[in-house]
C-alpha cells in the first residue's frame, strides 16, 4: 500500500495529511475503511473482461467457417487443442482453444451500429422509456460496490467510447481510458498533500451545505463523482493503468511480436494486445469489469485481406497472450472472457469482397471463469445463413453465463427510476453447455 | 413481425393467432421477439400511465390531468384497469410459455391500440376546474373546438396514414354540459404572463400542493444568467443587484439580459449544439452557422422564419451560414436531415419509423419517407475550384448547398420486403412531386403555416425546459401520445400566442422570466416533496428545477467567476476557439449514420479530474494582473471582504458563518509568517478553487 503515486507522493503520507486537514470528509472515511479491508486483496476475485469488437466482426470467417459453400471465402479452417475448429489465420489461439468456447448460434435481430451496440452491451432492446445499464455498470453495481478495498472505478473501458449506466447512476458509468492508460488530469502537479487536503476539506463543507439545502439529487452525485475522483488520484492501484512496467516477454506474448527493449512498446499499431495486456493488470487489482475496445471490423469490402493481413494477426496473438498469461498466473478460473462485437456479417459476400451487417446468425466467443472451454455451442447451417440447431442464443444468455461465473444471482432484480423492475440479463439463462 | 404488429393493433384475425401461437410455440427467438415487442409496447403503456397517475397524496379527488377528465366509459375503464394491467405485464414479462404470453398479451391489446383519453386530450383539461376566482362565469361550450385546428377533434383512425405533425389524438369525448369553463375571451385578454401564473396556480391547487417559496435575489440573479447570458452573473453585477432596493430589479435585470449580446451568443451556442452538434464534420462551417444563428436571435426575427431558412437555405457554406444545417446531415440519403429536422425542430422521434409502423402513435413508415422526400432534390456540391477555408486552425471544405430539378418519388422497403413510392407530403398536405417545385421551399411554407404549426410547440416546450429545467413532455424530443404534456392547455396556449405575436422569441423568454414559476427557489419547500421529475412525476413546477451546467456554461463561468474583465463574446474568435477545443475533448462521436455524438463531460470522474487539476484551471487561479485573485489581493480590506468577494464571484452569495470560518482558517495556515504575500495567495487559491469545484458552482439552481 505504500507505492509512490504518480506525483511520487505516498498513499500513507496523503492519508496523514487528509486526516489533520479534515476528518469529516466521506473520502476520508472511504480511505480508512480501504485500509481495513486491504485484505480483501489478497483475495481470488471475480472479473470479466469483454473483449469488444467494434463495428461488427465477420464470425463466418474467424469462428463458423463455411468451407465448401459459396459464402465460405477465402480463408480455411484448422483443428485446435478444443473440440472445434476455427479459422487458419487465428493459429496462436488454436493452440489454446481448449479454454475457450464459441456460441455459434447467436441470433439477435439488432443490426444497426447503435442499436446493437445497446443491445449486445445491456441485453435488452433499446426502448424510448428507459435507459438500461450496460452489464459493466450490473457487474459495478453488483461487484464493485462491495470491494470495499478498490479505489479505482469498477467498470473500466480502454479505447472505447462508453456505454451508459443507466438507471443505476453516474457512479457506474464506465471510466474511460486510451490504450496508453494516460490519465489525463490525474495528479495534483504542484499541489501538495497539505493544500489538496485544505482543498478538499473546504470544498466538503460547501457541497455538504448544498445538499442539505434540498434540491433534488444532482449536489450528492457530483460529490460522489469527486470521491471517485480523489480516491483514484491518490491510489497506488493506479499503477495497474501502467502497462509500461511489464517485462519486455510479458508484451511480447501479448503481440506476438519477438520481444524489445523496455519502453518499445509494439509495433504494428497492435494497441489491441497492450489494451489487453492492461486489462489482466487492472483485474489484478481488483477491477471486477474491463471492456477493451478493439474496432475496424466494418469490413463492407475488402474483408479477406484486410482480416488476413491486419485483423486477425492482432486478434490472434492477443488473446492466445491472454489466455496463456492469465492460465500462467492462476487466474483463468476467475476471470471470464467474452469476445463479441454489435452483430455478425453477412455470409453472402458483397460485389465489393466485402461483407455486410447481420444478426440473424453468428457467434460470440466466451471463455475462463470456469466455464467449459473447447466447444462449440450451436450451429449455423452449411452456408451460415441460419441457425441449424435447436437453440438459438440473445446477448442475455451470454450475459447471464457470465453472471454464473462471477456468482451474481440470476434472480437479481434491478428497479428502473419509475420502480419497474428489470431482471438481470433480461432473464436470460446461463448457457447449459457451457457451465455443465 | 407483422403478426406482432397486427396483435398491438387488434386485428388479429383467428387464424392469424394460431399462426403466431405456432410460431411463438415452435421457435423460440420468435419467442424472444414477441415479448420484446410486447414488452416496448408494454413499457411505453406502462410509463404512460404512470405519467398521468395522480400523485399519490392526490389520489382521491384533486389530481390536475385525472380530476378534469369527464368520466367517460373509456377513461373510467383505463383508470380501474391500470393496476391490474401492471400485473399483467410484468407476468407478461416473465412468462416463459409462449400459449399464456399470447392469451395476456391480447387481453391487453385494447388499452394499447388507442392512446389513453386521460393523457392526451387537450379537450378535457381545457376544462378549467371549479376552483378558480372566474369559476362563476357561465359555460361556454364548444368554443375551444373553433379556435383549435381541426386536427385535433378528430377521432383515431388507426389504418389510416395520419400525417407526420399530428398532435396527439383522442377518441372523441361525450359534450359536458355542466362543468363551469373560463371564457375564453377573459382569458383572451390576460397577459401571457397572467396566463402563466393562472394554469400554474391552478394546478398546484388541484394536485395540493404548495409552492417552493421565492428564490432569494443571488440565487435568482445567478440562474437567470446562465439561462440568458450562458455564464454566471460577474462579481460587481451581483454586489450591484443584491444591494438594489428596487422592486422591480428583476424586471429591469431580464430586459438587461435580453438586451446584451451574450443573450444571443448563448441561445447560439444551445441550437447550434442541437442542430449541427458540437463535432460536425470538415464540410460544416461551424462558425458561419453560429453566427447566421447568432445574427438571427440578436436580430429577434421570427423563429418560423428563422425554420423555413434552415430547411430551404442554398448557396456557399462559408457564404450562407444556415445552410450548413443541412450539409451536416445529408448523408445517408438525407436520413440524418430528415430525422434530425423531425427531432430538433417539431418535437418528434421519427428514425425508428424508417424502417416500420410506430405501433401506438400514428406515425408510419411510410410518413417518414414522405418527409424525407422533401428532400430528394437536396445536394451538398464540393467547390473543387475554391481553396478550402482556414477557420481558426480548422479546414473548411468549400461545399455549396444546391437543389437539383429531380421528379418523382422516392422508393423504400417495407418490413415485408416490398418497394414502396414515397411523395413528399406533410402533415396530410401531398404536394406536387414535379422536378421544376422546390420541394424544400414548399416544405418551409408547409411548416410555418398554421394557427399552431408543431414547429411552434416544440420551440415552446424546449424554451420552457430551457428556464425551469423540465419541459412540459417527459422527453421534449418526442411530443406524442405516448409522451403527454404535464399542461397541454397551458403549453398550447402559449404556442398559439407564440405564432399570433410573429414568432417573437424574445417576448417568450421574457414572459416565462417574469412568471411566478421562474421566481421560485430550486428547494423542495414545505409541501411539494412530491413534485420530482428525477424521479419520474410528473413536473408541477412549483419549483424550479436542478440543472448541470453545459460544458460551454462551465467555461465561460470559470472566466467569469475568475477574470471578470475578459471577453467571453461567442464573435471573439480566440475566446470561442480555446472554447472550442476545450469542450471538444470531452466530446466522442460515433461513428454512425445518425451522426450521433456524446459527451463525457456529464458528471463524470473525467470531467471532475479535468476541473480539480486541469491545465485550465491551474491557469485560471494563476493571481495575475487583471484577475480578480489579483484584485482581491490588492484590496485594502480586511481577509473577511476578501472571501465575501471570492464567495460573491463563484456562488453569487456571500459566505455563510461556518464557511467563512473555514476559509479563514485556510487562509491563515497558508501564510507562512517571514515571506508573506506568496503563502496568502495559496490560501486564497485554495479556497477559490474549493468554491469553483463544488456542487453549487456546476449546477444551475
Amino acid at each position: 500500500m505504500n507505492l509512490p503515486t504518480p506525483d511520487g507522493m505516498s498513499r500513507r503520507h496523503f492519508m496523514r495529511h487528509l486526516a489533520t486537514a479534515a476528518a469529516t470528509i466521506p473520502t476520508m472515511q472511504f480511505i480508512s475503511h480501504v485500509q481495513a479491508n486491504a485484505a480483501d486483496l489478497k483475495k481470488r476475485q471475480k472479473a470479466c473482461i469483454l473483449m469488444w469488437m467494434s463495428g461488427g466482426p465477420p464470425t463466418i470467417d474467424i469462428w463458423d467457417l463455411k468451407p465448401g459453400s459459396k459464402n465460405g471465402g477465402d480463408f480455411k479452417p484448422i483443428a485446435t487443442k478444443g473440440d472445434l475448429q476455427i479459422s487458419e489465420h487465428m493459429p496462436k489461439t488454436a493452440m489454446v482453444m481448449d479454454n475457450l468456447s464459441v456460441i455459434r448460434a447467436m441470433s439477435t435481430r439488432e443490426a444497426d451500429h447503435n442499436r446493437g451496440r445497446y443491445y449486445m452491451h445491456t441485453a435488452y432492446v433499446p426502448n424510448p422509456t428507459v435507459v438500461h445499464p450496460s452489464f459493466g455498470s450490473v457487474v459495478s453495481y453488483e461487484v464493485g460496490a462491495k470491494r470495499s478495498a478498490l479505489e479505482i472505478p469498477a467498470y473500466i473501458s480502454i479505447g472505447g467510447g462508453g456505454t451508459s449506466p443507466g438507471f443505476l447512476g453516474m457512479a457506474h458509468s464506465p471510466f474511460l481510458v486510451d490504450s496508453t492508460g494516460r490519465i489525463n488530469n490525474a495528479d495534483m502537479g504542484n499541489v501538495t498533500a497539505d493544500r489538496l487536503g485544505q482543498r478538499l476539506s473546504m470544498l466538503s463543507l460547501v457541497e455538504d451545505n448544498f445538499i442539505k439545502s434540498n434540491r433534488g439529487e444532482y449536489g450528492q452525485a457530483h460529490k460522489d463523482i469527486y470521491g471517485k475522483a480523489v480516491n483514484l488520484m491518490t491510489s497506488a492501484q493506479m499503477e495497474a493503468f501502467q502497462v509500461e512496467k511489464e517485462s519486455p516477454e510479458t508484451l511480447a506474448m501479448y503481440s506476438g511480436e519477438p520481444a524489445q527493449g523496455r519502453g518499445m512498446m509494439m509495433g504494428g499499431g497492435n494497441n489491441f494486445g497492450r489494451s489487453l495486456l492492461m486489462a489482466r493488470r487492472l483485474v489484478e487489482a481488483g477491477v471486477p469489469f474491463v471492456e477493451v475496445d478493439f474496432g475496424g471490423w466494418d469490413l463492407h469490402q475488402n474483408v479477406f485481406q484486410t482480416l488476413r493481413d491486419q485483423r486477425l494477426p492482432a486478434l490472434d496473438a492477443g488473446i492466445a497472450g491472454l489466455i496463456t498469461d492469465l492460465k500462467q498466473r492462476g487466474m483463468y478460473d476467475d476471470v471470464t472472457l467474452v469476445w463479441m462485437g454489435e452483430f455478425g456479417r453477412t455470409p453472402r459476400i458483397n460485389q465489393d469482397i466485402g461483407r455486410d451487417h447481420w444478426a440473424a446468425s453468428w457467434s460470440v466467443a466466451i471463455g475462463g471463469g470456469g466455464l467449459r472451454g473447447g466447444v462449440a455451442v450451436g450451429e449455423t447451417d452449411k452456408d451460415g445463413t441460419s441457425i441449424a440447431s435447436s437453440q438459438s442464443y440473445l446477448p442475455g444468455d451470454v450475459w447471464a453465463t457470465v453472471a454464473h461465473a462471477m456468482g451474481i444471482p440470476l434472480d437479481t432484480v434491478h428497479t428502473s427510476k419509475r420502480g419497474r423492475p428489470m431482471k438481470i440479463a433480461n432473464g436470460g439463462t446461463a448457457i447449459k453447455e457451457l457451465i455443465g | 413481425m407483422r403478426l406482432c404488429e397486427a396483435v398491438c393493433e387488434d386485428r388479429l384475425s383467428a387464424a392469424d393467432a394460431e399462426r403466431l401461437e405456432h410460431l411463438l410455440v415452435e421457435h423460440r427467438e420468435w419467442r424472444a421477439l414477441y415479448l420484446g415487442y410486447l414488452d416496448l409496447h408494454g413499457t411505453l403503456h406502462w410509463d404512460q400511465g404512470g405519467s398521468v397517475a395522480p400523485p399519490p397524496m392526490v389520489v382521491s379527488d384533486s389530481n390536475p390531468l385525472l380530476d378534469q377528465v369527464p368520466p367517460t366509459p373509456s377513461s373510467v375503464a383505463t383508470t380501474s384497469h391500470r393496476v391490474p394491467w401492471r400485473k399483467q405485464l410484468i407476468s407478461t414479462v416473465m412468462a416463459v410459455a409462449a400459449i399464456v404470453v399470447v392469451m395476456v398479451g391480447i387481453r391487453l391489446i385494447p388499452w394499447s391500440a388507442a392512446p389513453s383519453p386521460i393523457a392526451t386530450s387537450p379537450d378535457s383539461v381545457a376544462v378549467t376546474p371549479p376552483s378558480t376566482d372566474v369559476a362563476d362565469e357561465p359555460v361556454v361550450k364548444n368554443v375551444p373546438e373553433v379556435r383549435r385546428p381541426v386536427r385535433l377533434d378528430g377521432p383515431v383512425v388507426a389504418e389510416t396514414n395520419k400525417p407526420l405533425a399530428a398532435v396527439p389524438t383522442s377518441p372523441i369525448l361525450p359534450p359536458e354540459p355542466d362543468r363551469p369553463v373560463v371564457a375564453d375571451a377573459e382569458r383572451a385578454r390576460w397577459s401571457t404572463v397572467e396566463l402563466i401564473n393562472h394554469e400554474l396556480r391552478t394546478s398546484w391547487e388541484l394536485s395540493d400542493i404548495q409552492p417552493s417559496p421565492r428564490a432569494d435575489d443571488g440565487e435568482w440573479l445567478r440562474r437567470v444568467w446562465l439561462d440568458l447570458a450562458g455564464f454566471i452573473p460577474p462579481v460587481d453585477v451581483v454586489q450591484d443587484f443584491l444591494a438594489d432596493r428596487n422592486a422591480d430589479k428583476r424586471t429591469v435585470m431580464i430586459d438587461r439580459l435580453l438586451d446584451q449580446p451574450s443573450y444571443a451568443d448563448n441561445l447560439a451556442t444551445i441550437w447550434s449544439r442541437m442542430l449541427i452538434g458540437r463535432r460536425p464534420g470538415p464540410q460544416v462551417d461551424r462558425m458561419a452557422f453560429n453566427e447566421y444563428l447568432r445574427d438571427s436571435f440578436e436580430g429577434n426575427r421570427g423563429w418560423d422564419q428563422v425554420v423555413a431558412e434552415l430547411v430551404s437555405a442554398e448557396g456557399l457554406n462559408s457564404e450562407r451560414g444556415e445552410t450548413n444545417f443541412l450539409i451536416a446531415h445529408l448523408n445517408n440519403e438525407a436520413v440524418p436531415a430528415t430525422a434530425i429536422t423531425a427531432r430538433v425542430l417539431l418535437g418528434q422521434q421519427i428514425q425508428c419509423t424508417q424502417c416500420h409502423n410506430h405501433p401506438f402513435s400514428d406515425t408510419r413508415q411510410a410518413a417518414f419517407w414522405e418527409f424525407n422526400s422533401f428532400f430528394q432534390q437536396t445536394s451538398a456540391v464540393q467547390m473543387t475550384d475554391r481553396p478550402a477555408m482556414q477557420r481558426g486552425g480548422e479546414s473548411i471544405v468549400p461545399v455549396r448547398l444546391e437543389n437539383r430539378p429531380i421528379g418523382g418519388p422516392i422508393y423504400y422497403e417495407t418490413l415485408t420486403g416490398l418497394m414502396r413510392a414515397a411523395f413528399p407530403r406533410y402533415d396530410g398536405t401531398e404536394i406536387a412531386p414535379d422536378s421544376d417545385v422546390n420541394r424544400r421551399r414548399e416544405l418551409a411554407r408547409l411548416l410555418t403555416t398554421g394557427e399552431r404549426p408543431q414547429i411552434a410547440v416544440s420551440f415552446v416546450n424546449r424554451v420552457w425546459q430551457h428556464l425551469l429545467g423540465r419541459a412540459f413532455t417527459a422527453i421534449p424530443d418526442d411530443i406524442g401520445p405516448h409522451n403527454p404534456p404535464s399542461h397541454p392547455r397551458l403549453l398550447n396556449e402559449l404556442s398559439e400566442r407564440f405564432v399570433a405575436g410573429g414568432y417573437n422569441v424574445r417576448q417568450l423568454i421574457r414572459d416565462i422570466c417574469l412568471s411566478e414559476p421562474y421566481q421560485l427557489t430550486s428547494r423542495f419547500g414545505e409541501g411539494n416533496a412530491l413534485d420530482n421529475p428525477e424521479v419520474g412525476e410528473v413536473p408541477l413546477f412549483s419549483r424550479v428545477y436542478v440543472k448541470p451546467m453545459t460544458a460551454e456554461q462551465i467555461h465561460d463561468s470559470l472566466l467569469t467567476a475568475t477574470r471578470p474583465g475578459e471577453s467571453i463574446q461567442l464573435g471573439d474568435l480566440d475566446h470561442s476557439q480555446r472554447r472550442t477545443r476545450w469542450v471538444d475533448r470531452f466530446i466522442v462521436s460515433f461513428d454512425t449514420e445518425e451522426n450521433d455524438e456524446a459527451s463525457t463531460f456529464d458528471g463524470t470522474i473525467t470531467q471532475a479530474l479535468t476541473l480539480m487539476n486541469g491545465p485550465f484551471m491551474e491557469e485560471l487561479l494563476e493571481p495575475r494582473a487583471g484577475t480578480l485573485l489579483s484584485d482581491v489581493l490588492r484590496e485594502p480590506g480586511s481577509d473577511v471582504d476578501r472571501l465575501r468577494r471570492l464567495s460573491l464571484a463563484a456562488l453569487a452569495r456571500p459566505p455563510r458563518p461556518e464557511e467563512l470560518q473555514a476559509m479563514r482558517k485556510v487562509v491563515r495556515t497558508s501564510a507562512p509568517r517571514t515571506a508573506r504575500e506568496p503563502g496568502q495567495e495559496r490560501g486564497y487559491q485554495d479556497v477559490f478553487w474549493a468554491l469553483l469545484n463544488s456542487n453549487e458552482f456546476s449546477l444551475v439552481h
